[in-house]
């Protein structure tokens, strides 16, 4: 019987216990940069300041 | 220790906010100050020593100062003149009561770049009942006036509660027609005198009025900030752009004690306006060491969370309103209860 790839990444701990993790968080783990957006972040400077962007 | 988890967020530090004064001339419901009452100051010296501290470690996008209402600081020209040059951008944040031609003219020699004013209506009768003040709604428009003759732009601050949740759309209707560059839009979190007034919104009245207001505001082309890390969760579109942000790698939602600090006119270190964690006093400790102190690293981490946020897929890009969190429960982890999202 021919296997299917799972779509979770399959991962051993110091353990020996299997944790599982989708591929969405494996994502945001694989990144080493852990800075804020603005954009999608609370209480950034867009919501101080006046700047429209050149709205004007 | 709490820097090698994978859910720690770098402290920038981009956002500092400076409550100057106890002092305020209005009695709004969910003030989260309790302003008014007893009367404590920041003084140009502790401004220049908290700055001098942070500089000495970030590029500060942003000070805003605030209160209370901070033109009734009596040194508030100090003030300004003390924050000046310390930060790519210089803020006022008031209720707009108090402006003057004499005070919008120090505001520009001191460099200051925008206003923000509190309307939380665009009825006149309601914002008046809001801020517990008769005549508060007219004087702001005086100060707009004032700052658009002075050629100074300004934000819009409005914080929905039970008896404005659904004014946000004629409010950016209004504030378009008032010049504003942006409406800037809160939910109120109980703590100071907010938390005696205290009336939970459903999520679905909430969301119903920002999805509403997201409309008006693409509309009219104005700017609609929405200060709440759960505004991922009010639309396809905005969940969608949150988990296209999250595979990219980036981190977002709650900000406090990351991008943002509060100082408190008794010296305390706060997270954010929202936030009552006292992190440390200025009296005791300089802000850097304040800054990158356990305590304030502990906030940083999204591991830490618990609950409904603690298991969320999404809680790198959002976290709750931690403030929120913590006034409800006393617990800084606790997931936010105003979350919609069902496990």
């Amino acid at each position: 019987m021919k296997k299917t790839k799972s779509k979770s990444i399959i991962s051993k701990n110091g353990n020996g216990l299997n944790m599982v993790a989708t591929p969405f968080i494996a994502a945001v783990r694989s990144k080493k940069s852990k800075v804020l957006s603005s954009k999608f972040s609370c209480n950034s400077i867009e919501s101080w300041d006046g700047d429209d962007g050149g709205r004007g | 220790m709490f820097t090698d988890a994978c859910g720690f967020i770098e402290p920038t530090l981009d956002v500092l906010a400076l409550s100057i004064t106890t002092s305020c001339n209005l009695k709004c419901d969910f003030c989260s100050r309790d302003a008014g009452g007893r009367r404590n100051y920041l003084t140009p010296l502790d401004i220049t020593n908290i700055l001098n501290s942070a500089s000495s470690f970030t590029n500060l996008r942003l000070i805003t100062i605030s209160g209370g209402e901070p033109t009734l600081h009596p040194n508030f020209f100090e003030i300004m003149q003390a924050a000046k040059g310390y930060s790519q951008k210089l803020s006022i944040n008031t209720n707009g009561t108090t402006l003057t031609s004499e005070i919008i003219r120090k505001m520009k020699i001191c460099g200051v770049t925008s206003v923000a004013l509190s309307l939380d209506s665009s009825n006149s009768k309601l914002h008046d009942e809001i801020r517990g003040v008769d005549g508060a709604f007219n004087k702001t428009l005086s100060s707009i006036n004032l700052l658009r003759k002075n050629g100074i732009r300004f934000t819009l601050k409005t914080t929905l509660g039970k008896k404005n949740v659904n004014e946000l759309s004629n409010l950016i209707i209004f504030a378009n027609t008032l010049g504003a560059s942006k409406v800037s839009v809160s939910r109120t979190i109980p703590i100071g005198r907010a938390a005696k007034n205290y009336d939970f919104i459903e999520w679905e009245t909430y969301s119903k009025s920002l999805n509403d207001g997201i409309k008006i505001a693409k509309e009219l082309s104005i700017d609609l900030v929405i200060d709440d890390p759960l505004k991922i969760f009010l639309n396809k579109n905005s969940l969608n752009k949150a988990k296209d942000a999250l595979i990219a790698g980036e981190y977002g939602g709650c900000a406090a004690g990351i991008s943002m600090a509060y100082i408190l006119p008794n010296k305390d270190v706060l997270p954010c306006p929202a936030f009552p964690y006292v992190l440390g006093n200025i009296e005791e400790s300089d802000f850097k060491t304040i800054w990158f102190s356990e305590k304030a690293n502990s906030i940083r981490n999204r591991d830490f969370l618990k609950g409904k946020c603690g298991s969320c897929q999404l809680k790198n890009i959002c976290g709750g309103c931690r403030g929120m969190a913590y006034s409800l429960t006393n617990d800084i982890f606790a997931n936010d209860p105003f979350c919609p999202k069902t496990v």
